[in-house]
C-alpha cells in the first residue's frame, strides 16, 4: 500500500503545481457562489420590493363613477389612466396600463337593488406588474365588497357571523426550518453527484490518458512500482480530488446561502416584526439554519460520498486507462454525466422517496436518503442498506477496474 | 544477467474494411544472453520488433511463449523485483512539465525504494554529470528535447540499477551530448552493468558494443560481436550488413 499512497502523494502535489486549475477548483467557487447568490437575492429582493410598493395605472370605462370614485383615493395603490385607448392589449403588453376595468353602464341601479355588478377585468398575466394589479383590484373589491355585506347585515339587524358557519383555526406541524430542509435536501443529492462526477472527470482523464499521451506514464511503469499500487493510487487521488471538489462547492454554496440567507432574513424580518407588531404577536418567526444542516446530516451525508466517490473514481480511471488520449477519454466519460444526470432529475420526482423498493437502486438510494436525512425524515434502515448497496457496488467496480487495468493492453493502447 | 530464451509475442490488428482480425507477429522465436559488463547492441528498422524485445524484458509486457531472466529473476514471475534492478529509457517517454528535475528525481527515488535526500543526493551528481544541473530548480515545460532526454537518463540510472535498457538514448541530442552519452555508457559498461543498448547510430554500436543482435520482421537473424558479424557478411561495417539483410527479406510488416 505504500506505492499506492507514494503515487498519491505525487499526482496530489503535481496537481496543486497547476495553479489554474487549483484557483478554479478550490477558490473560485468560494467567489463565485457567495456573489451569485448575492446578486441574485438582492436582485429579487428589489424587484420584490418594487412590485410591492408601485402603484397599479389602470385603465377604467365607468361612466358613472361608481368604482372611481373609491378606486383612485390617495394611498390606495391605484392610478387612473387618462388618455384615450384603441388597443387594450397591446397597452398591457407595452405596460403603458396594467389593468383594464369595465363598469357597466347601470351598475348603480344594481347597488341600490342588491344585485351583484358584473366587473370586466382584463389584464395580461405574462407581466409582473399587471399580475400583481389583477391580485390587487382582486383583494380590494373584496374588502370593499365585504364592507358593503356588513352594511346590508347591519340593515337586517344581523353580524357577519351568519356568513361564517365555521372557523378554522390552521397549526403548521412543521416551519419555515422543514421547508428550507426539504429544498436543501431535493436539491443536494442533485448537486452532489453531478459535481462529484464532473470535478473528477478532467483530472482522471488527464492522470490516465494524459500521462499515457505524454509518455510519462511509461516512467512510472519502469518503477518498482506494482501496476496495481500505481492504479490504487491515482484512484485515491481521483478520489481526493472529487472529494475536495465537492467540499470547496459545499462551503461556497453554504456561504452563498449564508449571504443570500443575511439579505432574506433582514429584509423578512423587518417585514415579519412588523407584521408581528401589528398583529400583536410577540416573536416573529425564525429560520435556524443550524438545526437543518446538523452535524450528524452532515457526518451521515460524507459517510455516503466516501463510497459513491470511490465508484466514481473506479469508473472514470477505467475509461481513462483504456483511452489513448485525454481527448478521446473525455469522450468516453461525457456519457457518464448525462447518466448521472439523469438520475438527478429523477430524483427530482415528486413522491419518489414513497417508492419501497428505492434503498435497493444503487445511486438513486443515495439521493432519496440524503432528501430525508435534510427533511427529518431519516430512517436508519433506509440508510444502511444504501450504503451498504453502494458499498458492494463501489467494490465490485473497483475490482472490475483493477482486472481491466492489468491487462497489457489497457496501457499499451496506440 | 539477461537471459532472453525463444520468446514469442504477437498482436492483433482489425482490418476497419473487412473488419477481419490479423495476428501479427512482432517477436518470434528470440534468443540471446547478456553478461554484466557488456553491452548489447540490439539493431534492426523501424518495425523490426525491438521495442517489443526490450519492453518484455523491462516487463511492460508479457511474452506469449519463452521465458525472460533478469539476473536470475523470472519477469513474469517477479515483475516488481526485476523493475527494481532495471534502468529503462525509451523514445516515447517524456517528463511531467510542472515539476522540477530536483523534485521529479526525489519522487522517482521513493518510487524505487530510496530515502529522498539520498535519492536527490544521487540525481544532482547525474545531473551535473550531464550538464543540465544548473537547472535542477527549474520547471522542465520550457526544456528542449535534449535537455528533457538527458533528465529521462539521469530518472534511469537514479537507483544505479544493475541491469540498463536505453532504447534510443540519444535521440534530440547534439553530437556533444551524443558523445557525453556515450562516455557515460562505456563508464557503466566498466563498472560491470548489464547493457542493452538499441540505435539506429552504427558507428557507436561498433565502437562500444560486447555483441550485436540484428532482428528483421521480428526475428533475430545474425548475432555476434560486431566484428563477427561483419566477416559473416563479407562487409565493411555494420551498415552494410543491414542493407545486406533488408534486401535479401521480403518485408512483411513486424512491429
Amino acid at each position: 500500500m505504500k506505492g499506492a499512497w507514494l503515487v498519491l502523494k505525487k499526482e496530489m502535489l503535481y496537481w496543486t503545481k497547476d495553479r489554474r486549475t487549483l484557483f478554479l477548483t478550490l477558490f473560485f467557487p468560494l467567489i463565485l457562489y457567495p456573489l451569485l447568490f448575492g446578486i441574485m437575492t438582492k436582485m429579487s429582493l428589489n424587484d420584490s420590493r418594487r412590485l410591492s410598493t408601485s402603484v397599479t395605472r389602470v385603465a377604467i370605462d365607468d361612466p358613472r363613477n361608481i368604482l372611481s370614485s373609491i378606486l383612485f383615493r390617495e394611498g390606495s395603490g391605484f392610478e387612473k389612466f387618462t388618455e384615450s385607448l384603441e388597443n387594450i392589449p397591446l397597452a398591457l403588453s407595452q405596460e403603458k396600463i396594467h389593468l383594464s376595468i369595465k363598469v357597466p353602464q347601470d351598475a348603480k341601479d344594481y347597488v341600490a337593488s342588491q344585485k351583484p355588478i358584473d366587473l370586466q377585468i382584463t389584464y395580461d398575466p405574462s407581466r409582473d406588474m399587471s399580475e400583481k394589479g389583477f391580485f390587487k383590484i382582486q383583494k380590494f373589491i373584496k374588502d370593499n365588497d365585504a364592507m358593503i355585506v356588513v352594511g346590508r347585515l347591519n340593515e337586517l339587524r344581523l353580524t357577519s357571523d351568519i356568513l361564517e358557519p365555521t372557523r378554522i383555526s390552521i397549526i403548521k406541524t412543521t416551519g419555515a426550518n422543514e421547508e428550507i430542509g426539504k429544498l436543501i435536501g431535493l436539491f443536494l443529492p442533485y448537486f452532489l453527484l453531478i459535481s462529484m462526477y464532473a470535478g473528477a472527470m478532467q483530472f482522471g482523464a488527464d492522470i490516465t490518458a494524459g500521462e499515457k499521451e505524454r509518455g510519462t506514464l511509461l516512467s512510472l511503469l519502469t518503477t518498482r512500482l506494482s501496476r496495481l499500487q500505481i492504479m490504487q493510487g491515482k484512484m485515491l487521488a481521483i478520489f481526493c480530488v472529487s472529494i475536495l471538489g465537492i467540499a470547496m462547492n459545499l462551503i461556497a454554496i453554504g456561504l452563498g446561502g449564508f449571504t443570500a440567507g443575511n439579505l432574506a432574513l433582514y429584509d423578512r424580518v423587518e417585514k415579519t416584526k412588523a407584521m408581528a407588531i401589528s398583529m400583536g404577536s410577540p416573536t416573529p418567526p425564525t429560520i435556524d439554519l443550524q438545526s437543518i444542516l446538523t452535524p450528524q446530516a452532515i457526518l451521515l451525508t460524507l459517510g455516503l460520498l466516501i463510497p459513491l466517490g470511490l465508484l466514481f473514481s473506479a469508473i472514470i480511471l477505467t475509461i481513462g486507462a483504456q483511452s489513448k488520449s485525454v481527448r478521446e477519454a473525455n469522450v468516453a466519460m461525457v456519457p457518464g454525466i448525462f447518466i448521472v444526470l439523469a438520475i438527478g432529475v429523477f430524483s427530482l420526482s415528486p413522491g419518489i422517496e414513497k417508492l419501497t423498493y428505492l434503498p435497493f437502486v444503487p445511486l438513486m438510494n443515495i439521493t432519496v436518503v440524503i432528501r430525508k436525512l435534510f427533511t427529518g425524515q431519516f430512517v436508519a434502515w433506509e440508510y444502511l442498506i444504501t450504503l451498504l448497496m453502494t458499498l458492494l457496488l463501489s467494490w465490485f467496480t473497483v475490482a472490475l477496474s483493477g482486472r481491466l487495468l492489468s491487462r497489457e493492453n489497457a496501457l499499451f493502447k496506440s | 544477467m539477461i537471459e532472453v530464451s525463444n520468446i514469442y509475442k504477437s498482436f492483433t490488428l482489425k482490418d476497419k474494411r473487412t473488419l477481419k482480425i490479423k495476428t501479427i507477429a512482432a517477436v518470434q522465436d528470440i534468443s540471446f544472453s547478456v553478461l554484466p559488463g557488456e553491452i548489447y547492441g540490439l539493431l534492426g528498422p523501424n518495425g523490426a520488433g525491438k521495442s517489443t524485445t526490450l519492453r518484455m524484458i523491462a516487463t511492460l509486457m508479457s511474452p506469449e511463449k519463452g521465458s525472460i531472466k533478469v539476473s536470475g529473476l523470472s519477469t513474469t514471475q517477479h515483475p516488481n523485483e526485476v523493475r527494481a534492478k532495471l534502468g529503462f529509457l525509451a523514445t516515447d517517454m517524456d517528463v511531467y512539465e510542472r515539476f522540477t528535475p530536483r523534485e521529479q528525481l526525489k519522487i522517482f527515488g521513493e518510487f524505487q525504494g530510496m530515502d529522498p535526500e539520498s535519492a536527490e543526493k544521487r540525481g544532482l551528481q547525474l545531473l551535473d554529470n550531464l550538464g543540465i544541473l544548473d537547472f535542477a530548480n527549474v520547471k522542465m515545460d520550457g526544456f528542449s528535447s535534449g535537455q528533457r532526454q538527458k533528465f529521462n537518463i539521469a530518472r534511469a540510472l537514479l537507483h544505479d540499477p544493475q541491469v540498463i535498457i536505453f532504447d534510443e538514448p540519444t535521440t534530440g541530442l547534439d553530437v556533444l551530448t551524443a558523445k557525453t552519452v556515450l562516455d557515460l555508457l562505456i563508464n557503466l559498461k566498466t563498472q560491470g552493468k548489464t547493457i542493452i543498448l538499441s540505435t539506429h547510430i552504427l558507428p557507436m554500436v561498433e565502437k562500444i558494443c560486447s555483441k550485436v543482435g540484428i532482428i528483421y520482421q521480428g526475428k533475430l537473424q545474425t548475432e555476434g560481436s560486431p566484428k563477427q558479424v561483419m566477416e559473416r557478411f563479407n562487409s565493411n561495417s555494420l551498415d552494410e550488413v543491414f542493407f545486406t539483410l533488408a534486401d535479401s527479406k521480403e518485408p512483411k510488416g513486424g512491429q
